[in-house]
């Protein structure tokens, strides 16, 4: 393994995979994004049933359809992972003996077991993963870091009310992007620096690869605290003193397009939460209905 | 008229029993600073030259003494804000000092710290990045920019705030010399209109460009006055270790040619008519 | 300077070290049978000790909303996709940082002796709650489990009291607490993930107790040294040793 390329991988994910685009999605406010992405991750979280992780994800699929940003580009956020998943659903489909409880079980070979209890387990896996990945993708394709960073300070704003620092928050997740690169420049540096003392930081494992990577680690983070008071100091040189009293460059307005989207989104959401938790075993009255 | 003051101020990075023990940063400087100077601040490693300049923006508070800015003093915790409005701070590393992700955003950081209107952030933003020639970088990451961008970056989001002065702690230092040039030529044509420039530095070609020259050293002021005053004091300036302003090197080695003294020589527009000069009176300078 | 500033600029700035060792893979150390050590969580225990408690638990969300990420985006096996769910990712990484500015408040109060005392049980407090915990949901298989894993807890404490025996023989009792809130943040977050992947059956019970052994006490002295050495280089204080020699 080079240190290029891993280093190359870090840039990309920290500048997030955002493309540039007109689709609708690309037009709305990203606090509507963000809402939508949250809500979609706490609902493939929270959903018990096959039925409705499937309806989320058939949600997901009409949303990148319908605002023209294209199914294609949503699967193909599914490929890297989809191996993983595979694999994962497997063990939980055969592997997990607490599955077997007061279950039926639908087929057995040796120490393998499936039960229905394992394969709604496993269903449920696949489509809950597949739910979070794609909204995550929806959400960084459309958005650009800015647009996120101001979206969630505006979006938590209100809760500054009750005490929540929304703004400092925001500033956080704003400063660890912009100190991304510049960690990248000083550990190359560092690394430069030991690699002519013939240190190599790719090889051996254990505590023999920790004797390599303690000289690394140790000045990176020294070099990151004082790199972070020259930070600090160049913030308050400008007069920041947090949140309080400032103004934003940007008055940033919902347009009716974000009302109507956001709207039908918590509709079909809420939808769904509802009929997960509602038909419970009593409506539905038998097991293999209730299971789904 | 007096812009900064600055009494028996002494300094020390230690607290409690350490600092009665002693070490001090800073120790017993007087210093006033009027409108529209151009002040050249000088000295070896650790002498002083950061420690002083953090206390004109209220950055670091006096251990001893005061610093007032216009009338202000940096211990009033209340005055701070329009302290830093006054004064404003361009440090050593560009990559440390840009803390967005668009240029446009970091040259409004100032102005919305400050609590202005959008438009009134809009109007500043527009100015400082045509006063430092940014605007086609509009639209841009700070982090994609040449090193020498970024510290021009790191001026206009200090302008954007409107500041009556400029303090520099070796802004130039970390730039090649093309871009060390256009941030010169910026903070030059922002003094010409009437900028008070408070710049350190380790190049004495720099210094012999500022109007007045404060020499520091183990934190306290060594020498304090014009150029052509402070680099006639030889013997200091060795004891300091500090260097010659390469004018006055080039002199020294054609001096028995040349009918001035050569410390007078300390900027290559006297130079180059002193040397002019000889020509006239001599003929030739062989 | 400015107190509220500095919190967010060391909050972004250690947030930033901990995304970065996990995307470049630095964090991670090869360990036995394919297994890794990382020390993502570090930037957060030092965080939390030198800026408190909520600092700590920012850095643990940025932490925590960067493996669930690499979990969707960019997952390098199949452990990397259990941490799309946010009750793994997030929630045990938000605890780290308090926890350990908890202990090492208390341990600042402490007198060294006290200290060395309590601090020694703290890995057996760990691995005994882990187990029981195990015990409680997932039931043991055969007695041979439950004795390794009991031995677990022991080799722990054993473990958790000689590094603090060594520094203690040092004479850098500054340095105490530090150590033991590293320790303790670092099996924060062993034991809460651990037990959430258990919850969420992705990893049968009886093996937890395993890799709480195999990974998460060589991670938890791992995170010891490194907070040890930052910390003390970074506020000035001289260790002995100077430090370097790991
Ligand atoms: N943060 C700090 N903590 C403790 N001591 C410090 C700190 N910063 C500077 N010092 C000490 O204060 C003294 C003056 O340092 P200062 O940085 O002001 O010097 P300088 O003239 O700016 O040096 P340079 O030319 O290297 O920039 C030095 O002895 C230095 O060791
Ligand atoms: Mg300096």
């Amino acid at each position: 393994m080079t240190a290029r390329s891993e280093f190359e991988f870090s840039v990309k994910l920290s500048i997030g995979q955002f493309v540039p685009g007109s689709s609708l999605l690309h037009m709305l406010d990203p606090r509507v994004k963000i809402v939508v992405c949250v809500m979609l991750i706490v609902s493939a979280v929270l959903v018990g049933r096959i039925f409705a992780v499937t309806l989320l994800f058939v949600l997901v699929v009409s949303v990148l359809v319908g605002t023209g940003v294209g199914a294609g580009l949503a699967f193909r956020a599914l490929r890297p992972v989809a191996p993983f998943l595979a694999v994962l659903a497997v063990i939980q489909m055969f592997a997990i003996p607490q599955l077997r409880e007061n279950a039926v079980i639908v087929w057995e070979w040796r120490f393998l077991h499936m039960t229905d209890r394992s394969i709604v387990s496993g269903v449920l896996l696949i489509g809950r993963f597949a739910v979070i990945v794609m909204a995550l993708h929806l959400f960084s394709v459309t958005t650009s870091t800015n647009q996120l960073i101001h979206g969630v300070e505006q979006l938590v704003r209100p809760l500054e009310k009750i005490g929540v620092p929304a703004h400092e928050l925001a500033m956080v997740v704003h400063i660890s992007l912009r100190f991304l690169p510049i960690l990248l420049f000083e550990t190359e540096k560092l690394m430069m620096a030991q690699a002519s003392r013939g240190a190599d930081f790719g090889k051996g494992r254990g505590v023999r690869r920790l004797r390599r990577l303690f000289p690394l680690f140790v000045p990176m983070f020294l070099i990151s605290l004082r790199h972070a008071e020259a930070i600090a100091e160049s913030m308050e040189s400008r007069c920041y003193t947090g949140g309080r009293g400032r103004t934003s460059r940007l008055r940033p307005r919902l347009k009716r397009a974000d009302y109507l989207a956001i709207g039908a989104f918590i509709a079909a959401d809420g939808a769904i939460l509802a009929a997960n938790y509602l038909f419970s075993e009593a409506v539905w009255g038998s097991r293999a209905l209730c299971i789904l | 008229m007096e812009l900064i003051r600055i009494d028996d101020l002494s300094y020390s990075y230690e607290s409690g029993p350490a600092l009665r023990a002693g070490r001090y940063a800073l120790r017993g400087v007087d210093l006033s600073i009027r409108k529209g100077q151009y002040i050249a601040v000088i000295g070896a490693n650790g002498s002083g030259k950061s420690t002083l300049l953090k206390h004109l923006n209220g950055l670091l508070v006096p251990t001893e003494g005061e610093v007032r800015v216009s009338g202000m003093s940096t211990k009033d915790k209340t005055l701070l804000k329009e302290i830093r409005r006054t004064v404003g701070m361009v440090f050593q590393n560009p990559e440390t000092q840009l803390v967005t992700t668009l240029v446009e955003d970091e040259v409004a950081f100032g102005p919305e710290n400050l609590g202005l209107e959008p438009e009134e952030i809009t109007e500043r933003v527009e100015w400082a990045m045509a006063v430092t020639g940014l605007r086609a970088l509009q639209g841009r990451p700070p982090h994609l920019l040449s090193t020498g961008q970024k510290q021009l970056l790191t001026v206009a989001s200090v302008l954007a705030m409107r500041p009556d002065c400029l303090v520099l702690d070796e802004a130039t230092s970390m730039l090649d010399p093309a871009s060390r040039k256009r941030v010169d030529d910026t903070v030059r044509r922002l003094h010409n209109d009437g900028m008070t420039v408070i710049a350190s530095t380790h190049s004495m070609d720099e210094a012999a460009e500022a109007g007045r020259v404060i020499v520091l050293a183990g934190g306290e002021v060594a020498a304090d006055g014009e150029p052509r005053e402070i680099f006639s004091r030889r013997r200091i300036l060795r004891e300091l270790r500090l260097e010659l302003p390469t004018t006055v090197r080039i002199a020294d080695l054609v001096k028995n040619r040349l009918f001035v003294e050569t410390e007078r020589l300390f900027n290559p527009r006297l130079l180059a008519s002193a040397v002019s000069d000889a020509y006239r009176k001599g003929g030739t300078l062989r | 300077m400015n107190e509220k500033v500095r919190k967010i600029v060391i909050a972004g700035v250690m947030g930033a070290i901990s995304v970065f060792l996990g995307a470049t893979h630095l964090g991670f150390i090869p360990w036995f049978a394919g297994a890794a050590l990382t020390v993502m969580h570090v930037p957060v225990i030092i965080g939390a000790v030198l800026e408190g408690p909520v600092v700590g638990a920012v850095i643990g969300l940025i932490f925590g909303a960067f493996s669930l990420i690499q979990g969707a985006i960019a997952p390098t096996g199949p452990a990397d996709v259990w941490f799309v769910n946010p009750l793994v990712s997030i929630l045990p990484r938000l605890c780290i940082g308090p926890v350990a500015w908890l202990v090492f408040r208390a341990g600042k109060k402490l007198k060294e002796g006290q200290l060395f005392i309590i601090s020694g049980f703290i890995g057996v407090a760990v691995n005994v709650f882990i187990w029981s915990l195990s015990q409680k949901l997932g039931g043991f298989e055969s007695d041979a489990v439950m004795v390794f894993t009991v031995g677990v807890s022991c080799v722990a404490a054993v473990t958790v009291s000689c590094l603090l025996l060594f520094w203690q023989y040092k004479k850098s009792s500054e340095l105490f607490p530090y150590a033991v809130s590293a320790i303790a943040g670092s099996m924060t977050n062993t034991a809460l993930v651990l037990s959430s992947l258990g919850a969420y059956k992705f990893i049968p019970w009886q093996l937890i107790g395993t890799i709480a052994l195999f990974n998460g006490l060589p991670e938890a002295v791992m995170a010891a040294i490194l907070t040890v050495v930052v910390v003390a280089t970074w506020s000035g204080i001289e260790s002995k040793r100077k430090g370097s020699s790991v």
